[in-house]
């Protein structure tokens, strides 16, 4: 797979925990679209950057990746 | 018949891997929308997971929004299409191809697309040609044509759709150079008559043209004339006759061309004679007519009471086995059997078959000659040249014909008068309307024992009478 495809996978992935997370009640709808919105993005930011703004939309998760 | 219907004697033809792989680069490269939106049709994507992504793809596209995986996902999970979005989006990450990979993959679906309607189309014409309650073979067939043709038309319209001025422009400056240079056919068909092509610069294909006149005017020796003019040069033409029969055509067609063996004012033949019985010259001069008349490329179809279907069944089989179909000409309008469909006027109905023969010719790219007659009005003025007016009974003729003729005789209305004008035989062809050139008036002679038109040396080019 190009690592396009495994990005894009990862983001398939990620998104669908985050929806698993939602229905769980351990994240908000909004916190949920802040992500996608974010995903959506991901080429704007740097490592660094994405890892700020995801731990501003959701500090557990955030927590969660590291 | 739908295709869940299909005898399960054969796979549906699909492609699932191409599906992915044009729904993945879409995601990836949302610009590429543009250049499959007026190709692919939803229904070209067999995997019903697919489709609704390619719509959901389609559906943000036009409402301008962003498309990615993740708009996808939520799409298909607030559409209650899947509970699990996950499991229809991973497989299209893992088919992501290079851009290149665009134009074969669709390609390829408009590929399958096409067998599949092959497919269905015959499975419909067999089911209908095994249904006992379709008893007329020759309905059956024409629309077994219909199906088939329907079946084989490009499902890619997109590259003649939409043409910007330069592409126009330069077949127009092509054009312009033919006719410069003479060559090709920068203009329209000749029917070599030089009046008639001087108005109209040749037929031009996909016209309609109209040739109307009372009765016994000549509009049928004017056409066979034409025809012959034309299938002289290797042209082949197409002519229904739902008047005459194949031999009353023959004749008139030899009887006509028996007109350039005439010696001065003396008749070789008249045609009585020709009815009749012949002397051993004569014969000789008919055999003569006849070698030279065999070679022309010259199809008729002379059954009576065809249907505007089934004229276009048979035409479509024509050009197919003669891609270098020049003219058709249908003899005549009213006498084509409208559909059924008696809650709707005379006036719809004819307009509406005359709308079918149009959109045949330009799908056929020949000029079609439709004869027609004109209704009574003409006797009761006292100018009895025809009108425009004198059509409007034969549905909307004014609206889709490209070139509307009229043919007019003194001598038929006042043979006395004419006698002493020295206009007998004078027959005025009035150009009523032309879309792509002037109207006006020309004039032909008739010789009526050979039923042939012949030029007049006085013409009134552009004037009206």
């Amino acid at each position: 797979m190009t690592l396009f495809g495994e990005l894009e996978r990862t983001k398939v992935v990620f998104i669908d925990t985050c929806r698993n997370l939602v229905e769980l009640g351990q994240l908000s709808k909004n916190e949920y679209y802040e992500i996608c919105d974010l995903l959506d993005r991901l080429e704007e930011y740097d490592n660094e950057q994405f890892k700020a703004e995801l731990s501003r939309i959701s500090k557990g998760l955030s927590d969660l990746i590291d | 018949m739908s295709l869940s219907e299909l005898e399960p004697i054969y796979e549906v033809p699909m492609d699932v891997s191409a599906e992915r792989q044009i729904l993945g680069i879409l995601i990836k490269h949302p610009t590429q929308v543009d250049r499959v939106v007026d190709r692919l049709r939803a229904s070209h994507f067999l995997d019903p997971a697919n489709r609704r992504i390619y719509e959901i793809i389609l559906d943000l596209y036009h409402k301008q929004g962003r498309i990615s995986y993740t708009q996808i996902y939520n799409r298909l999970r607030t559409d209650s299409i899947t509970d699990s979005p996950a499991e229809l989006l991973i497989p299209l990450t893992e088919s992501f191809v290079a851009l290149s990979e665009l134009d074969p993959s669709v390609q390829t679906l408009l590929h399958k697309e096409g067998i599949r309607r092959l497919v269905q189309a015959s499975d419909t014409i067999k089911a209908m040609a095994l249904d006992p309650k379709n008893e007329d073979l020759q309905a059956v067939q024409a629309k077994a044509q219909e199906l088939i043709f329907a079946a084989s038309q490009s499902l890619d319209a997109s590259g003649d759709e939409v043409k910007n001025l330069l592409e126009v422009l330069n077949k127009c400056y092509i054009n312009l150079l033919n006719r410069r240079e003479g060559l090709g056919d920068a203009y329209g068909l000749s029917v070599r008559f030089p009046s008639i092509d001087g108005m109209t610069t040749g037929f031009k294909k996909k016209d309609l043209i109209i040739l109307a006149a009372r009765p016994s005017m000549g509009k049928t020796a004017l056409a066979l004339n034409m025809v012959a003019n034309v299938a002289k040069r290797d042209i082949p033409v197409l002519i229904f006759s739902l008047e005459m029969d194949d031999e009353q055509l023959g004749d008139r067609i030899v009887l006509s061309e028996l007109f350039a063996h005439k010696a001065g004012d003396q008749h070789v033949i008249t045609s009585r004679e020709y009815q009749t019985k012949l002397s051993d010259e004569q014969f000789l001069v008919t055999q003569k007519v006849f070698s030279e008349l065999y070679p022309l490329p010259i199809s008729i179809v002379d059954r009576r009471g065809l249907t505007v279907p089934e004229i276009r069944a048979k035409a479509r089989k024509f050009k197919a086995e003669h891609p270098s179909l020049g003219l058709i000409v249908i003899d005549y309008l009213q006498l084509i059997k409208p559909p059924n469909n008696a809650s709707r006027s005379w006036t719809l109905i004819v307009g509406e078959m005359v709308r079918e023969l149009r959109d045949l010719a330009g799908e056929l790219d020949v000029p079609l000659i439709l004869l027609s007659q004109l209704n009574r009005g003409v006797e009761s003025r006292e100018n009895k040249r025809p009108m425009m007016s004198d059509l409007r009974d034969s549905g909307n003729i004014e609206e889709f014909a490209d070139v509307i003729m009229f043919l007019y005789r003194d001598d038929y209305y006042y043979p006395e008068v004419a006698r002493e004008k020295g206009t007998e035989g004078l027959v005025e062809v009035i150009f009523a309307k032309q879309r792509k050139g002037a109207t006006g008036t020309v004039q032909l002679r008739f010789v009526k024992e050979y039923t042939r038109f012949i030029e007049e040396t006085t013409r009134q080019n552009g004037v009206r009478p």
